[in-house]
């Protein structure tokens, strides 16, 4: 199931929550008016299906960011043993290319 | 009784931890910040974020790191193994466990078998990652380069460089290679010593630098002014952010040979747009110290380096006491971390109640 399907589904069921307690809620001897009762309750259930979202929403970031911590720490070290290999090939290379001058060795006459 | 059944539905959901939404971190551009504690050529050392060492033998792993009073657990990899070590608050005897064992001390040893166990370059990166149930996912990172050279194949570190360092002047030596951790996106300023404790170069010498990670390749050649100065100055390209390996040698010809002192520095570069923590504050009453947890930090926790106990889970107190006890004269630190920076931030005091080092 994608996130944004779970996340739909939570704000779903936070939605029919309100739903429901605003049926209870109309039929209490206690007595909500209809209008004042289907707008309390439709906070209230919006607030807690809101949370429930940000529950999710918040997990999902965690577990990213424990993935993203451990990626990080095998990319670096693979990143950094393939440098240190390409420095000396790298410096072997550029001593090949421009070796340094001998001062002593005999000067070709042009 | 409509208001209270309202009252309890209201906070019902509020007390669920984390009301406000977070978004996903990437730490690659961040800087490393673990505290970590090691051995190199035999001499135990305590530093922040980057590790270098040079020796000549293979030697046992011997690497801890500090891990915040929060469960979580500790990722490291050498370029070729990638572990994970959990750390859990065991709460029927009260203490933490790492690997199966309870911790006796603020430290987790890592399992690295051995460094480089025959000769050349040994890198490791590392995440402890902690689940803090207020602010989520708190990532601090560190890094190691180890080298172990033989004079042959892998020659050891002999050219003695001064570099600028976030304001600091670091340097390079006999078994000492670089590093540097600093702001990425400007150039990297190096002197190049003519002469050193192992080495005086000659007429003729070229200075070569590689940087593989930004195609970057010099030959500069050493001229007169150069050997009666004493000196070279060259300007790397601008830094980039995460690890790069900076690779200089020095070559000059003598007695018909062509002679090489090399070394290395390990410049980590991180995104200007970070910001890290103040030190924790701290106000002194006699031997009583009042430690503050610093603006924005997430977790505080206070040591004595008598061991960890129950005091190291109060996680989330912006102020805490410490005490001398009878008979102790070791320092106590105050350590602070950050999620959204990955910053560690450190303040140690000595028994004297003096600014320290970190122990």
């Amino acid at each position: 199931m994608s996130g944004s399907t779970i996340v739909s589904a939570l704000g779903s069921a936070g939605s029919i929550f309100a739903s429901l307690l605003t049926a209870v809620a109309g039929a209490s001897p206690y007595g909500l008016g209809a209008v004042g009762g289907i707008v309390l309750l439709t906070i209230v259930g919006g607030w807690i299906g809101w949370n429930k979202i940000v529950s999710y929403l918040n997990s999902s970031t965690d577990s990213r960011d424990q993935q993203n911590a451990g990626a990080d720490a095998g990319n670096t070290s693979v990143d950094m043993a393939n440098q240190a290999g390409a420095v000396r090939q790298g410096l072997d290379g550029l001593q090949a290319a421009n070796p340094p001058t001998d001062p002593n060795a005999p000067k070709v006459k042009s | 009784m409509r208001i209270v059944i309202l009252a309890l539905l209201v906070l019902s959901s509020c007390a669920s931890p984390r009301s406000s939404p977070i978004f996903a971190l990437t730490f690659s551009d961040k800087p490393p910040r673990a505290a970590i504690r090691g051995v190199c050529n035999g001499q135990t050392f305590t530093t922040q974020g980057t590790v270098v060492c040079e020796q000549k033998e293979p030697t046992t792993a011997q690497i801890s790191v500090k891990v915040p009073p929060l469960e979580g657990r500790v990722i490291y990899s050498n370029g070729q193994l990638k572990k994970t070590d959990d750390f859990n608050w065991y709460p029927a005897q009260g203490f933490w466990i790492f690997k199966n064992r309870p911790m006796k001390d603020t430290w987790a040893d890592l399992d690295l078998g051995t460094i480089a166990a025959t000769f050349g370059d040994w890198p490791v990166s590392l995440d402890i990652a902690a689940d803090d149930p207020d602010v989520g996912v708190i990532v601090t990172r560190g890094v190691l380069y180890y080298r172990v050279c033989d004079d042959a194949t892998v020659p050891c570190s002999k050219l003695e460089t001064n570099y600028d360092c976030a304001g600091h002047v670091n340097a390079t030596g006999p078994a000492m290679i670089g590093k540097c951790e600093r702001l990425a996106g400007s150039p990297q300023d190096l002197t190049v010593f003519m002469k050193g404790q192992l080495y005086t170069v000659q007429p003729g010498a070229k200075l070569y630098v590689s940087i593989p990670r930004q195609n970057y390749e010099s030959a500069v050649d050493i001229t007169s002014a150069d050997l009666a100065s004493g000196q070279r100055d060259i300007e790397l390209p601008a830094v980039l952010t995460g690890p790069t390996i900076v690779g200089l040698r020095m070559s000059w010809y003598q007695s018909g040979k062509i002679v090489s002192v090399e070394t290395r520095i390990l410049i980590i570069g991180y995104s200007p747009d970070w910001t890290g923590l103040d030190k924790p504050h701290y106000m002194l009453h006699n031997q009583t110290v009042d430690w503050v947890k610093p603006t924005f930090a997430d977790v505080m926790e206070v040591d004595t380096f008598n061991g960890r106990d129950t005091a190291g889970r109060q996680y989330g107190k912006d102020k805490m006491r410490t005490e001398p006890k009878a008979g102790t004269t070791g320092p106590v630190c105050a350590f602070a971390w950050q999620r959204d920076s990955s910053d560690l931030s450190i303040q140690c005091l000595n028994y004297q109640n003096q600014e320290v080092s970190f122990p």
